[in-house]
């Protein structure tokens, strides 16, 4: 049975909830729903009305907007311990991206008022709130200007690095990253051509293979050489 | 400079101008009172850095009057605008907020003024007002909405369409002058090519085939809008 109580789960430590303590949780979150789902299965509709918030516990789920002319630009990846829907609880409005599964997701549900009566109770997550808003502005507004001052194989370095630095859970440099290619390419705007070419590229130089289909990190240091353009040409 | 403009003329917290128009608007009096009593202000001309990316951030800086832009140097010396802030604007908060350095420069678009309150009374004023937190809360969850949008854009769409979206963004944030046409600010061609993510010279090209092709009619570095629908369309936004 999976884990449906907050005072056991594991990624406590590294959500927002860090600082709750386990009782108040437990008694506040107690109409939490466990879902299950499949991989490419859609858990938020752009526009969908606001119901409550998504807290990640297996899985990677893609959170993306769809952009110009009907194209989907991926804003980013949350992971197990990251919460989907808070910007959309704060602004009380529809959610103005989609979530998806990328692989088999369990998420706990938390319904609107219940996360509502937890930031009345408990002032601290404010102040998490706050963090998490902060961070996901920085790290948007570095793509901005990556976007306009790096090309595409110096932005697709740094966001690999990204993704692999990110995975709360563990900070193992060659951990497999299972995105394809089409959702690597949202994040970054680029066609998939383009980056198959850089992909290949990057694995005849060892800087990275591919294994089962999954992206897999050989050589960090030559990573953030070529994310930053100090690339040694030889 | 600063003998143009003596202290006197910067009022308390409690009576500015401002007031309604910022987060501290929810303080209470004593709360603003507190704010008056450990507040500084400087007088920037234009052009002159406030702060600087990598910085250690000592306080809050609340513009009283003028604009100023923020924005990332790039390794290459490319610069990216990520947000302007105008009158009634607070900057430098996030760097507070999450006990870290500046993320980005920012540098008066025109002469500004601007207030400084130290970081402790800031932060101090966050943990013991919930509704001011909230407030900072939702100000933040905006701002994130308005990256998402720019690097969705910054992405996907052509240069001509970014530039279209650039004056729009000006228009939305800086508003019209009193001839209902004029953008109310004045920014180099570079600078509106660092909004766009786009060189000064693609900058300066668009600019003239707009103006061209009489959707913007400029004279100087004034910007008037002759077509809007039309420049809504360039940029792709659906109206």
């Amino acid at each position: 049975m999976k884990i449906t109580n907050c005072r056991q789960c594991g990624l406590k430590q590294f959500s927002a909830f860090q600082d709750c303590s386990d009782d108040l949780l437990n008694e506040i979150f107690s109409n939490k729903e466990l879902k299950q789902y499949d991989k490419n299965e859609i858990i938020i509709q752009q526009n969908d009305p606001f119901r409550g918030v998504f807290c990640i516990q297996e899985g990677t789920v893609k959170v993306s907007t769809i952009g110009n002319k009907n194209k989907e630009f991926v804003l980013w990846f949350a992971k197990p311990g990251d919460i989907i829907g808070i910007d959309s609880f704060i602004n009380n409005k529809s959610h103005l991206f989609a979530a998806t599964a990328i692989v088999s997701v369990s998420a706990c549900f938390i319904p609107d008022g219940d996360f509502k009566e937890l930031l009345n109770r408990d002032p601290s997550i404010s102040r998490k709130i706050i963090k998490i808003l902060c961070d996901e502005i920085s790290s948007i507004e570095g793509r901005i200007a990556s976007v306009s001052q790096k090309s595409i194989r110096e932005q697709f370095a740094e966001m690999l690095i990204s993704i692999a630095t990110k995975n709360k859970k563990s900070l193992e440099a060659n951990m497999p990253i299972s995105y394809s290619i089409k959702d690597l390419a949202s994040t970054i705007g680029t066609t998939n051509n383009y980056l198959y070419k850089i992909i290949s590229d990057f694995n005849d130089k060892n800087v990275v293979t591919i294994l089962n289909k999954k992206l897999v990190i050989k050589d960090f240091d030559k990573l953030s050489l070529i994310a930053i353009g100090e690339e040694s040409v030889t | 400079m600063k003998s143009t403009l003596e202290r006197s003329q910067i009022p308390l917290c409690e009576k500015c101008k401002n007031l309604n128009n910022s987060s501290f608007c929810i303080l209470n009096r004593t709360e603003q009172e507190r704010l008056s009593q450990y507040k500084t202000y400087n007088v920037y001309k234009k052009g002159q850095v406030v702060f600087y990316e990598g910085n250690q951030p000592q306080g809050l800086y609340c513009i009283y009057s003028g604009k100023v832009k923020i924005h990332k140097l790039g390794d290459d010396g490319k610069d990216q605008i990520v947000r302007l802030a105008k009158t009634g604007n607070v900057i430098g908060y996030r760097a507070l907020l999450s006990a870290d350095n500046y993320y980005a420069t920012a540098t008066t678009l025109e002469n500004t003024v601007i207030c400084f309150f130290p970081k402790a009374v800031y932060l101090n004023l966050l943990m013991s007002n919930s509704e001011f937190s909230m407030k900072t809360i939702k100000m933040l969850s905006g701002n994130l909405r308005i990256a998402e949008q720019m690097i969705t854009n910054m992405a996907q769409k052509q240069v001509k369409e970014r530039m279209a979206g650039a004056l729009i963004y000006l228009i939305d944030f800086f508003g019209l002058e009193e001839d209902h046409a004029t953008i109310n600010t004045v920014l180099t061609r570079q600078d509106i090519g660092n909004i766009a993510g786009t060189t000064t010279e693609t900058s300066i090209r668009v600019l003239s085939d707009l103006n061209k092709n009489r959707i913007i009619k400029l004279s100087g570095k004034k910007i008037r809008i002759q077509n809007y629908n039309e420049l809504l369309r360039v940029a792709n936004i659906s109206a």
